[in-house]
């Protein structure tokens, strides 16, 4: 049973990565951290912090390759797994503070532990180069098993498998030696829900604080990549606290839901997390030359996957093919460059790896997008891909992609099939975040956002002109692979491109 | 089972909005993501052999599916579906798509009998949206 057999493989890395857990942590410890300052841990979280699970989040990329484009963007999972700490238990300070005042307090001193303990876990999931990774081990048949289940449907790989992680025996194991040592009474059931969003109707707003609109990650997250990589944003989060409350409302069954809501005079700093949220895609996360460093990733994984019959050694394991989720969490970063310097020079591997390392990235040979594309039945069959974790979606662009590669080798361009792809990104999913975000107006009645400024047709304009899918081909190749691109996604699609598809990415449109 | 393992479910959602009677494709297709995703929650258990593999979260205040919101979103940026401005509330289901049933060959016979039957019940849906809200 393949499931059997990824439960073993989890249990055995939780297990190795929990060493140390019950070293006696004697006194809380003071954590200074330049986005949101000093901040105070209690010793059952410095017991989790460091543990191997915690601290491998060192060597884990928050933006994968943003550093390409934005060399001051080198802050880690771990920098913001403290940064997600601290915002949640603001948020839980300023309820408290909000509701004791109301004689009401509904979130409790538990609750508060809880939350700071699920926002030190949430990210434990994340692999090499976090969402980069992601968008291969999405794909592997574990994960689409996993996610196939209900409980998973809306959660992206990297939750679910923190989720399978805290709810694995070795991790059982170790947290009760927390909570027997540092006298903490916590369910890991509630951490997990409140990492994957799920809670009790009437204690909703709970896992808000840490997976909802305008969550504690979020939060966190925008401030950080922008900071780090230099792009002006701002959230007025004081206004944000002011206006942030809890209250009722009813589903389209008539169901009661306590969620968070925000005062009518805090939609603003609400609209702030959307706008920055959409415009951080087009600027950062989809820049062309990230996404040049991931699909350079991906190919290296394919290579390995498809071609490596005897595997790679990553971390301290050898015979690794990535063809399994436990493959992904042994190694570190490091370990993946690493794996360049293993190989004879001029091999295959050792080139694939080393031109991402040196930074060689794949050149675009064509943009894809509104403007660049002749909105025909080759449009539409090309945007007809754009699926998340799709196998035949993606199974199909890999197959285009392979063949302009065999085409191009042809002609005598040097090339590997792992250098070839057809990038088309998803575009943030918010629309269900803009309608579990309820604005409250004086009368204490309550609105989705979208109900209170038509937001989400705004975001969908953004994304429509904004999108941009690329063709990526081998560096000081790109002009000898324009026609070759234009040919086979005409015959395949038929894909009509403008000029602009070349002369936007400097190249000399074919005939 | 009709297998839709080929087929895109932008495809898919295409073909039923394209068979939409002509009357609901101007003006009425309620744009609100709420009523999108519960209206095809519904529609999946009526017609699970075609949208049996579309999954739904079923743990917030409306059952929501990630495919079925991007393949929203690429109907919108395919020109599929357009909001009408300018309150840009609701979908028209652009001319150039209607027919698609027709001239696609990425659905069987008996996929695209399926569909017709999907869509006459989305009309229906829709149908009623119109009853509640006062001209």
């Amino acid at each position: 049973m393949p499931d059997d057999k990824f439960a073993d493989s989890l249990e055995e890395f939780v297990s190795e990565h929990l060493a140390g857990i019950e070293n006696p942590v004697r006194a809380r410890k003071v954590i200074h951290e330049c986005t949101w300052g000093t901040n105070r841990y209690e010793r059952h979280e410095i017991a989790l912090l460091d543990t191997p699970l915690l601290q491998r989040l060192r060597d884990i990329q928050q933006l994968g390759f943003g550093f390409f484009t934005f060399p001051t963007a080198i802050h880690s999972r771990f920098d913001h797994t403290l940064g997600v700490v601290t915002q949640a238990s603001h948020f839980s300070d300023m309820l408290r503070e909000k509701y004791i005042r109301e004689d009401q307090n509904p979130i409790q001193d538990q609750d508060k532990i809880h939350l700071r303990l699920a926002a030190l876990l949430h990210d434990v999931g994340h692999c090499i180069f976090s969402h980069a990774s992601e968008e291969v081990y999405g794909l592997l048949p574990e994960m689409q098993v996993i996610r196939s289940n209900k409980p998973y449907v809306n959660n992206s790989p990297h939750e679910v498998l923190t989720a399978k992680i805290l709810e694995t025996k070795a991790f059982g194991v170790s947290f009760d030696k927390v909570r027997d040592n540092y006298t903490v009474d916590c369910k890991i059931e509630d951490l997990t829900n409140f990492i994957l969003g799920h809670d009790e109707k009437a204690f909703r707003f709970r896992s808000d604080i840490l997976n909802g609109p305008f969550d504690a990650d979020k939060l966190d997250y925008q401030f950080r990549d922008a900071r780090f990589s230099g792009i002006p944003m701002t959230i007025d989060l004081d206004r944000l606290w002011y206006a942030t409350g809890i209250g009722e409302v009813e589903d389209y069954e008539g169901h009661k839901w306590k969620r968070l809501v925000v005062d009518y005079t805090g939609t603003s700093p609400l609209e702030q997390i959307l706008f920055n949220r959409i415009q951080l895609y087009p600027s950062l996360y989809h820049h062309h030359k990230v996404r040049a460093g991931l699909c350079m990733l991906k190919g290296i994984i394919e290579y390995v996957q498809k071609k490596k019959q005897t595997g790679v050694y990553f971390g301290r394991k050898s015979g690794v093919r990535f063809n399994k989720l436990s493959d992904f969490l042994w190694g570190s970063e490091l370990d993946f460059w690493a794996m360049g310097t293993r190989y004879e020079k001029n091999s295959t591997m050792h080139n694939l790896v080393h031109d991402l390392q040196y930074r060689r990235l794949l050149k675009r040979a064509m943009i894809i997008s509104f403007k660049t594309i002749k909105r025909d039945d080759g449009w539409k069959e090309i945007q007809s891909k754009r699926h998340s974790y799709n196998i035949d979606m993606h199974e199909k662009l890999r197959k285009t992609a392979r063949r302009i590669a065999r085409e191009a080798r042809k002609k005598g361009i040097k090339c590997y099939d792992e250098q070839v792809w057809i990038d088309l990104p998803l575009p943030p999913r918010v629309s269900k975040d803009m309608w579990g975000a309820f604005v409250q107006f004086s009368d204490e009645s309550k609105e989705p956002l979208p109900e209170v400024f038509p937001i989400q047709q705004w975001l969908e304009l953004y994304d429509m002109h904004k999108w941009r899918g690329h063709v990526f081909v081998p560096l000081g190749h790109e002009q000898e692979f324009a026609p070759i691109v234009k040919g086979i996604l005409k015959e395949e699609f038929k894909l009509n491109p403008e000029d602009t598809a070349f002369t936007h990415c400097n190249l000399t449109p074919p005939k | 089972m009709v297998t839709t393992k080929s087929l895109s479910p932008t495809d898919l959602l295409a073909a039923i909005f394209a068979e939409l009677p002509d009357e609901l494709c101007k003006d009425v297709i309620p744009t609100k993501t709420p009523w999108i995703h519960r209206t095809f929650f519904n529609l999946k258990n009526a017609y699970p052999d075609l949208l049996g593999s579309i999954p739904f979260d079923e743990t917030d205040m409306f059952p929501y599916s990630p495919v079925i919101d991007e393949a929203i979103a690429n109907l919108q940026i395919r020109e599929d579906l357009q909001r009408k401005n300018p309150k840009l509330t609701t979908f028209d289901v652009n001319p150039e798509t209607k027919g698609y049933l027709l001239r696609t060959n990425k659905l069987k016979l008996e996929q695209k009998s399926e569909v017709k039957k999907i869509s006459h019940r989305l009309a229906e849906e829709i149908k009623k949206t119109q009853e509640k809200v006062p001209s």
